[in-house]
């Protein structure tokens, strides 16, 4: 699994999964806590994804963060909405961000046609379009975190960004200032708002 | 002043600086000098008109830190305009004379603003307005109050318009084509910024030109249209359009077509030459051909791939397109690729939501080669990644045109690559796309 983060279900699907029967013993005394029950695909979305992020040659960082979105899973509840809100507020408390405070933009989005959902927020692109683009230099690659960066004070809201972005993630914040906000990957936590609150894991926080 | 220097660099703009950054991320040791004609340190042209209209301060201006040539570790020359160049000797001569010496060269030399042959027109002082000396004037002549007329209703007229009357003063804008913004936008949503432009006050006067200047003394004058009407004014300004300045390539013997002509890589007709940004003619990926687009984004990125190749990399340039963000007193307009189509073969879709609600796209068989998006403009990019991917939409076509368009429309294998091949950006359709060119 090297340096794939597992957690929660996945953890337990891990053990019942992928060990083989001489480690059965290990996985009979993990806590049994299965939380939904769920079909499990064949060939998971989140084996997929990790593979995609293996074979990708080009990889700017070690230990960057990125969140991969399982539409198997999805329900779309927008919990991820909610917390994104919450998280970015001034007081990080949900009422306060809801009912008196100015409320933030939503830096990450469910999209739902059918059946089929999932949220979708910036993917801090390896080459991103969107730092290029960028009229005022306030669109920036973090060389510590890896991480597209937009610093608020230098933005003019030009929406340049807005007209390159190839996944739509990058969205008019609708404050006073015209500027633009996206996914920052919560640098005040150690996972993602919109990761850590869904009820059913559908983002992964995998770590590169 | 070193006389040797790895690469050398003409301009000091969106090509110049990206081209600085990609150098400096494949050649840590390299030595670079960046020859500027003006005085200030990097910053951002298209800002001025937010400067004019005071939506930001001076110091907003700067597309990179203060710090940015030491921390990059690039020779920085500010005002020493480079006189000549001579390719097979690896020289290059700047005005006060010095030489220095290069293996690699880049020529972001940019644009100068075109100016059309009018009758008594030099007797008028009158502003341009691309540089932040023009903004510095404009802004010391609006301290008062004032009446100005702006010659062209392309990009450059209309914001210089629109800072115009941010500071108070009555404007008129003369556009010889029949609407404003006649190249990036279509005609209904060249309306719906002219009428926007006449709310806030804008006079706009559309299919007329001005046929001759009487001077008043200083900036102030008379112009004559067409029709034969007369617009007084104190202040003049010229955005007619804007030309490439290739002089400097072209006094090197520099193969130039109006622009620098360049091959996939960015090289010009001499190895050791490149040239980036609005003074060269790049691969345009929707018109498939090389083509001038004079745009920040497009000039930042061909000197991204010019940097990138002039260390060795070996890397095509994915090519630009043609491609428009304005916002003209609240209505936020999107384009980009071919939005006027020449001929019947496109294929064209619009709806209109609303008064300031107008979406536009342009299909050539099954692939989507121009969009348009007027007042709801979120997502729109997804419309721009399609467009430079030449991907085929003929799955996605009816959803194409709305407001939730996005990856969900998508069939899921196209999907699940896209979003989790998180190197999409210019994706590898793009990039393989260019290598096959």
């Amino acid at each position: 699994m090297g340096r794939v983060m597992v957690t929660g279900r996945d953890y337990i699907y891990y053990v019942f999964r992928v060990c083989d029967r001489a480690d059965a013993q290990v996985a009979r005394f993990r806590p049994r806590v299965i939380p939904l029950r769920m079909r499990r695909p064949e060939k998971s979305h989140w084996e997929e994804s990790v593979g995609y992020a293996r074979r990708s040659e080009e990889r700017r960082k070690e230990n960057m963060k990125r969140i991969i979105p399982r539409e198997e899973y999805c329900i779309g509840c927008r919990l991820c909405e909610i917390h994104c809100i919450v998280q970015h507020s001034k007081s990080k408390d949900i009422i306060k961000a809801f009912k008196r405070e100015k409320r933030p933009m939503k830096r990450v989005e469910v999209e739902e046609h059918g059946h089929v959902s999932f949220a979708l927020q910036c993917r801090h692109c390896d080459e991103a379009p969107c730092v290029t683009a960028c009229l005022s230099g306030a669109m920036q690659r973090d060389p510590e975190s890896g991480a597209v960066v937009h610093e608020v004070e230098r933005c003019v809201g030009c929406w340049t960004c807005i007209l390159v972005c190839p996944y739509g993630a990058i969205r008019r914040d609708g404050g006073e200032k015209k500027v633009v906000g996206k996914c920052d990957l919560c640098p005040d936590l150690e996972v993602p708002a919109c990761v850590a609150n869904c009820p059913n894991e559908a983002l992964l926080l995998v770590e590169e | 002043m070193r006389v040797k220097y790895d690469y050398a660099i003409v301009g000091n703009s969106a090509a110049a600086i990206n081209a600085c950054d990609a150098i400096r991320a494949e050649d840590e040791r390299g030595t670079i000098a960046l020859f500027s004609e003006e005085r200030y340190r990097c910053y951002s042209r298209p800002l001025i008109s937010y400067l004019v209209a005071g939506e930001i301060e001076a110091k907003g201006m700067y597309y990179r830190a203060s710090n940015y040539y030491q921390k990059t570790k690039v020779g920085f020359f500010p005002g020493s305009r480079v006189a000549s160049v001579d390719p097979d000797r690896h020289l290059l001569v700047t005005a006060d004379g010095t030489k220095v010496r290069w293996r690699k060269l880049l020529l972001a030399t940019g644009f100068r603003p075109f100016i059309p042959p009018v009758e008594g027109l030099e007797e008028v002082d009158f502003l341009t307005f691309v540089s932040w000396d023009d903004a510095k004037r404009m802004m010391k002549l609006t301290s008062k109050p004032f009446k100005a007329l702006v010659v062209g209703g392309g990009l450059i007229g209309m914001k210089a318009a629109e800072a115009l009357r941010a500071r108070g003063g009555k404007v008129v804008v003369v556009e010889r084509m029949e609407r404003v913004l006649p190249m990036a936008l279509d005609e209904v949503a060249s309306d719906m910024v002219a009428t926007r432009c006449r709310e806030a006050g804008i006079e706009v006067v559309t299919g007329q030109s001005v046929t001759r200047v009487t001077s008043g003394g200083g900036h102030r004058g008379t112009a004559c249209l067409e029709d034969g009407s007369e617009v007084a004014f104190d202040l003049l300004v010229m955005a007619v359009g804007v030309r490439p300045r290739d002089e400097l390539a072209e006094e090197a013997g520099l193969e130039c077509r109006d622009g620098i002509t360049v091959d996939g890589f960015q090289r010009t007709s001499h190895p050791d030459v490149y040239a980036a940004g609005d003074a060269a003619r790049a691969y345009d990926l929707v018109r498939g051909e090389p083509a001038l687009n004079a745009l920040w984004p497009v000039a930042a990125l061909q000197g991204k791939y010019a940097g990138l190749n002039m260390a060795g990399r070996e890397i095509p340039y994915p090519g630009g397109n043609s491609m428009n963000s304005v916002e003209f007193f609240g209505l936020p307009v999107l384009s980009a690729g071919v939005v006027n189509p020449p001929d019947g073969s496109y294929e064209v879709v619009v709806r209109r939501g609303g008064e300031d609600d107008y979406r536009k796209v342009v299909l050539q068989g099954d692939v989507l080669v121009g969009m348009l998006v007027a007042g709801r403009i979120e997502r729109a990019g997804i419309l721009t990644s399609l467009i430079q991917e030449k991907a085929n939409v003929r799955r996605v076509k009816n959803f194409l045109l709305e407001e939730g368009f996005g990856h969900i429309h998508f069939p899921r294998s196209v999907r699940v690559e896209r979003i989790t091949e998180a190197a999409a950006g210019l994706s590898r359709t793009v990039r393989e796309r260019a290598k096959g060119r």
